[in-house]
């Protein structure tokens, strides 16, 4: 062992290497070059030394601070100095100790340890404690300073505690001071320590006035509840908490409503150290409770006055109180609910309680906060009552309700009339759902509100169009979309107008068929004029339009029978007519020859079979007419007696012939003047004397009349014929007026006649305004009784009897245009007997002929004649250049007799026609009217019967001659060429083209006022659109040409030359 | 006792059981003290006050609470305030219990208010030592006991502590075996 010697002042120490390196373990030893030659085990631990390797190498020395590089003698100088070096071949390694010179070595020693700034780096160099030598105080002092760090910052920590809650603190005294609540803290004895701003502000008082003093002895006055302050009392002395209400003073002496809530404060070892109270002025909150108490009351009041039950139910005890305890509703004291909880629910109606439960477990849950009931409650008399109950929650407790308030309402009278009202309106849902029509009730905006199953049929349909507009379920069911817009305009026309519309809807059904059903839209307009509903009706009508399409074919064909037999009838008069003419004519010119007394006779019955047969004739045609309504009533002025008189003295000598008396019983002023048909009424009458003639063999016939009653203006007059006659059997009574009948069936063969007679006299006696009656007795004979009603009128003269003076018409030239020969015979004969100049011709052209080349003074014209007829002759003569002659008086000799007649001859230009057969009284009397009369024939001639409506035209030109001339110009030129087309189209049988035609003509021949031509065209375009009756067309047009022809030339003439 | 003790327990409460659990201890102990400082002194009742009152609250031994507090000094409070001092104590458990003298030695010195306990070795085998436990305080060997086998946990050995003498049974000191 080598040992290290240390000289000491007294002595040398010796040290082994071992005890050496315990002790310093951080030694190193430097030669006097300045190498190290030596180190401790811990150094060498801590660094890599190499032997000899030079100090500067591997430390610095950083204290002191030297001047050069330390060299040995430098070196040796700093003994005794503290002497941190630093190793330059490991960072971050410093060694703090000293160096020792030892003299005798001549070396130096330095002791010393690694100076580490936390104990973590003696771990970093792979150091322990054992390295260090036990005395170093090294380790404690990094010890030391590790606690120090730890303390640093537990410190640091504490601070920061602490500054927060110096923070908070000062947040809370800040809220405390600040607050607007008053806050106070009393000692354990109540007496006041400190009080707030807020305090202050509430009191008055300042800290200083009030301290060590209680607050209730500064702040309580008279109005304070006692109650209230024995109740702090009592909770201070317990050291209790307490919150109350009470009324405090301030310092002013003013009242206030103060909320306090109080806590005791303890300290660690639970000893009371004083309160801490919270005093919040609740003043104007105790104002508005107050105010909403009054509100309240009021409400609660007003809600009982209207008749309702204000309640409250407290879930918590399941008690309700009632306003009003009367026992108006139960029948029941309520006030009892309180102690019999059920006594409203035991009341509820047995079929309602599931609703009060739900109602209630609703609330319950806190799944509701308000209710609205209606349910039926049983009254103590056992009369059912409907209550309308409403509530809402006004307390809670844990989030559910604790308490509610509401009212009963008696209902009862209300839901009666609901009743009613629905017990109405099913009633009158029944009867619209049952009407066999489509209904709808509509709202302003076309939505349904009501339908009815005829309109639509599926219950599901109707359910889903509530609502929904019209047009939804046009779309629905796929209708076609011209419906849908022709109701959407009918609806807003009816909202416009707010008056009714119809419409009549064609539907094909998929089937080809069609409905016609007739829309109505009815407005409901309320008070404010406002249409608020639109009421909707359809009826199908496809039924009555079939029928009536039916009808109308009917109809046609009833009236082309009607037509047919009225040419029937006309012909057939013609041709009766034109030989009895001459019959008549010839018969009349033979009586006036030298006859034997036999001859005579058989002339006179030639005359009596030929009269008899022109009854016959007449009859029939005078029923027709009266029946076809054609009969046309004289209004003339007529002595009513003469006529009966006349009647009766006409068969006067029939009656002799017979040997029966006709007495004349007659009750009427003999100057009685009456206005009406003097023919009609000879023809009654006749008719009645001449059957009663005829049906009695002996006695009397009774002619007589008398005033069955008169007013100022008016008379009722009775006429009767009595016969003493075969009389009627009373089953026949009934039939005896019926046409064709006659009482018995052999009359016919035994007395002759048609069975016309008494029909005709019945008719023309009911178009008089009269009635006819007859009462008999077979084998006593009959009574007919007949009145008429009369306008009174003056006192006229008669007409004379028509004088034949032939004197007049001597050397007149009369054009007869006749082709039957033995008409022109009679004629001829006739007018030669009157000293006429006669020329006959027997074709209306030659006619025409005669007159251009002949002068005349009157032209007799027979309408039927071949070449051309008497009308066509006649318009030709109009037409012709020279006024004298076109001027002509034409007189019509004709055998028609039907009605319409004599419109057809003024038409053509005639001035007046004469029946076939005619006698010569007849033929003189209208010959007369002309040639000896003044009458102004010129006029008559001028005034040619127009096809058109010139007053309608005029009136479309206001005056203005261009546009009337405007108008005829289009209408010749353009209607020929449509009516062509028309034409052409019809022959293509292209109906459809045919109707736009004859459609284009209509409105052309409307405007001029062309009536004769507007029926056969509407016919026309009538026939063509439907595709009906086609057959008669052709015929209709070519009636139309005659008047288009007769309307262009006239217009023409009279407008365009 | 020095502050960082107490604060050991109030760490050791709070990170097991909450810092309710600890203002319930603190409330049970009486002791009135917020804040521990770590390097300042404290009467040693505070500590028995806390230590029983943790030993009350939880329903535990106060033996139970001694040793759980000795394991969380070792483990916790020295491992995580000390460590690298811990480590540089010794590369292994024996090592560290061969300096323990000295290194509580010099604890002794640093903190001149504290009356540390002596703690001395002896007997050193292999694989095991004993330890001597000199105390002036009565009732704190557990902590010891705790001490040690928070040692173990330390230095992730598995050790046996056996008191072989203790100051209850006469002896001048106790005396644990401590095994590994």
């Amino acid at each position: 062992m080598k040992y290290l010697k240390f000289p000491g002042k007294m002595e040398m120490l010796q040290f082994n290497s071992e005890q050496f390196n315990s002790l310093f373990p951080f030694y190193f030893l430097l030669n006097n070059k300045m190498q190290i030659i030596k180190t401790g085990n811990s150094l060498a631990k801590l660094i890599v030394i190499n032997r000899n390797e030079p100090f500067s190498e591997v430390f610095a020395i950083q204290r002191p601070v030297l001047e050069t590089v330390a060299d040995f003698k430098s070196s040796v100088n700093l003994c005794n100095q503290l002497i941190s070096i630093k190793c330059l071949k490991k960072e971050n390694i410093s060694l703090r100790g000293q160096f020792q010179y030892l003299q005798q070595a001549d070396k130096i020693l330095f002791i010393g340890s690694p100076w580490f700034s936390s104990v973590e780096e003696i771990k970093e160099n792979n150091l322990k404690l054992n390295d260090f030598a036990v005395h170093d105080p090294v380790i404690d002092l990094l010890h030391l300073l590790k606690t120090q760090e730890i303390v640093t910052d537990e410190v640091k920590v504490l601070l920061n505690t602490i500054n927060k809650q110096k923070s908070d603190l000062k947040r809370l005294s800040l809220l405390a001071q600040e607050t607007v609540n008053g806050v106070v803290i009393t000692d354990a004895s109540g007496k006041i320590e400190w009080i707030n701003k807020g305090f202050e502000k509430i009191t008055g008082y300042s800290l200083e006035e009030i301290k060590n003093k209680t607050p209730g002895s500064i702040l309580q006055g008279k109005d304070s509840s006692a109650e209230t302050i024995n109740y702090l009392k009592q909770q201070i002395l317990n050291k209790q908490p307490f919150v109350c209400e009470i009324i405090n003073y301030k310092k002013n002496g003013q009242q206030y409503w103060v909320r306090i809530n109080g806590q005791p404060l303890f300290d660690n070892k639970n000893m009371l150290t004083g309160f801490f109270a919270i005093e919040e002025d609740i003043t104007q909150e105790k104002e508005n409770e107050l105010n909403l108490q009054h509100y309240e009351e009021r409400f609660r009041i007003a809600l009982e006055k209207i008749g309702d039950n204000v309640w409250i139910h407290d879930f918590e005890s399941n008690t309700t109180e009632f306003s009003k305890n009367d026992t108006d509703f139960l029948g029941f004291d309520l006030s009892k609910t309180k102690i019999n909880p059920q006594l409203w629910w035991n009341c509820v109606h047995p079929d309602d309680k599931w609703m009060l439960n739900k109602n209630n477990a609703a609330y319950l849950a806190g799944e509701i906060d308000h209710h609205n009931l209606e349910y039926r409650i049983i009254h103590k008399t056992g009369q059912v009552k409907w209550v309308l109950d409403r509530g809402i929650v006004f307390e809670k407790k844990n989030n559910l309700p604790l308490r509610i308030i509401g009212t009963h309402t008696d209902i009862t009278k209300l839901k009666e009339a609901e009743a009613t009202i629905n017990t109405q309106k099913q009633f009158y849902e029944t009867i619209l759902n049952n009407i066999p029509s489509d209904i709808a009730v509509f709202d302003n905006t076309h939505k349904y509100l009501f339908v009815n199953p005829k309109g639509i049929k599926d219950e599901n349909i109707r359910k889903w169009i509530i609502g929904k507009r019209d047009e939804d379920y046009i779309k629905f069911r796929n209708k076609p979309s011209y419906i849908l817009e022709g109701r959407r305009k009918l609806f807003n026309e009816v909202l416009k107008s707010k008056k009714i519309k119809s419409w009549e809807e064609e539907v094909i059904k998929p089937d080809g068929s069609r409905e016609y059903i007739i829309r109505n839209m009815y407005p409901y307009v309320n008070e404010k004029g406002i249409v608020e509903l639109i009421i909707g009706y359809g009826v199908d009508i496809t039924e009555r339009i079939k029928i009536e399409q039916q009808l109308k074919i009917a109809q046609q064909e009833t009236q082309e029978a009607a037509l047919a037999k009225e040419r029937f009838l006309a012909n057939m008069s013609h041709e009766i007519r034109t030989p009895m003419n001459g019959i008549l004519g010839i018969t009349g010119f033979l009586e006036k020859t030298h006859l034997l007394p036999k001859q005579k006779e058989y002339v006179h019955l030639i005359k009596e079979s030929t009269s008899n047969l022109l009854v016959i004739l007449n009859d029939v045609l005078d029923l027709e007419k009266i029946i076809a309504g054609k009969l046309e009533l004289e209004k003339t002025p007529f002595n009513v007696s003469q006529k009966i008189k006349a009647a009766a003295e006409s068969f006067r000598h029939k009656a002799e012939e017979k040997y029966l008396t006709i007495k004349y019983k007659n009750n009427l002023p003999e100057n009685l003047f009456v206005e009406g048909d003097p023919y009609r009424l000879s023809q009654v009458l006749l008719n009645l004397i001449s059957n009663a003639i005829k049906f009695t063999e002996k006695g009397t016939i009774t002619i007589g009349a008398d005033i069955k009653q008169q007013s100022k203006n008016t008379i009722e007059i009775s006429f009767f014929i009595a016969d003493t006659g075969v009389g009627i059997a009373k089953n026949k009574l009934t039939q005896i007026f019926d046409p064709y009948v006659q009482a018995k069936a052999d009359i016919s063969r035994k007395y002759g006649g048609t069975g016309l007679g008494l029909s005709i006299c019945k008719n023309l006696v009911e178009i008089q305004n009269g009635n006819i009656t007859v009462e008999s007795k077979e084998g006593k004979g009959s009574t007919f009784n007949f009145t008429i009603t009369y306008k009174k009128a003056k006192q006229t003269t008669e007409p004379k009897p028509i004088v034949l003076n032939f004197k007049g018409l001597k050397n007149k030239n009369i054009l007869v245009a006749e082709d039957v020969e033995v008409n022109q015979y009679v004629i001829e004969n006739m007018l030669k007997n009157w000293g006429c100049k006669t020329t006959i011709v027997d074709t209306g052209k030659k006619a025409v002929q005669a007159v251009k080349s002949k002068s005349f003074d009157l032209i007799l014209m027979d309408v039927q004649m071949p070449e051309m007829n008497g009308f066509e002759a006649t318009e030709a003569i109009r037409k012709l250049s020279n006024k004298q002659k076109a001027n002509l008086p034409v007189i019509a000799v004709t055998a028609n007799s039907m009605k319409g007649i004599s419109s057809r001859y003024k038409s053509s230009g005639m001035n007046d026609y004469i029946l076939k057969p005619f006698d010569e009284a007849s033929l003189f009397a209208v010959m007369e009217k002309f040639l000896l009369s003044k009458y102004p024939s010129k006029k008559i001639g001028v005034k040619k019967a127009m096809v058109y409506d010139a007053a309608k035209i005029k009136a479309l030109a206001k005056g203005d001659d261009a546009f009337i001339k405007k108008l005829s110009e289009i209408f010749t030129r353009t209607s020929p060429q449509i009516f062509k087309a028309l034409q052409e189209a019809i022959a293509e049988k292209n109906w459809q083209q045919a109707g736009k035609e004859a459609h284009k003509l209509k409105s052309s021949i409307n405007s001029l006022g062309i009536s004769d031509g507007k029926k056969l065209i509407e016919d026309i375009e009538q026939r063509c659109k439907t595709k009906k009756q086609l057959s008669t067309v052709a015929l209709l047009c070519n009636k139309f040409k005659i008047v288009l022809d007769k309307s262009i030339e006239q217009l023409t003439n009279n407008f365009l030359n | 006792m020095y502050g960082i003790v107490n604060k050991a327990i109030e760490d050791l409460v709070i990170e097991n059981f909450g810092a309710e659990k600890w203002d319930a201890v603190k409330l049970r102990s009486g002791v009135d003290i917020d804040f521990f400082i770590s390097n300042e002194p404290y009467d040693d009742d505070v500590t028995f006050k806390l230590a029983s009152a943790v030993s009350e609250e939880l329903n535990i031994t106060l033996s139970e609470v001694l040793i759980a507090f000795g394991e969380y000094w070792v483990l916790k409070t020295g491992k995580e305030k000390y460590g690298s001092l811990m480590e540089a104590g010794g590369s292994n458990l024996k090592e560290f219990l061969v300096n323990l003298p000295n290194f509580h030695n010099r604890i002794m010195l640093m903190f001149p208010k504290l009356t540390p306990p002596e703690f001395k070795v002896s007997n050193l085998e292999e694989r095991s030592i004993h330890v001597h436990y000199i105390s002036k305080r009565e009732g704190l060997q557990d902590f010891t006991k705790g001490l040690l086998q928070g040692l173990g946990k330390l230095y992730n050995t598995a050790v046996t502590i056996e008191l072989l003498e203790d100051r209850a049974s006469g002896s001048h000191h106790e005396i644990f075996k401590v095994s590994w």
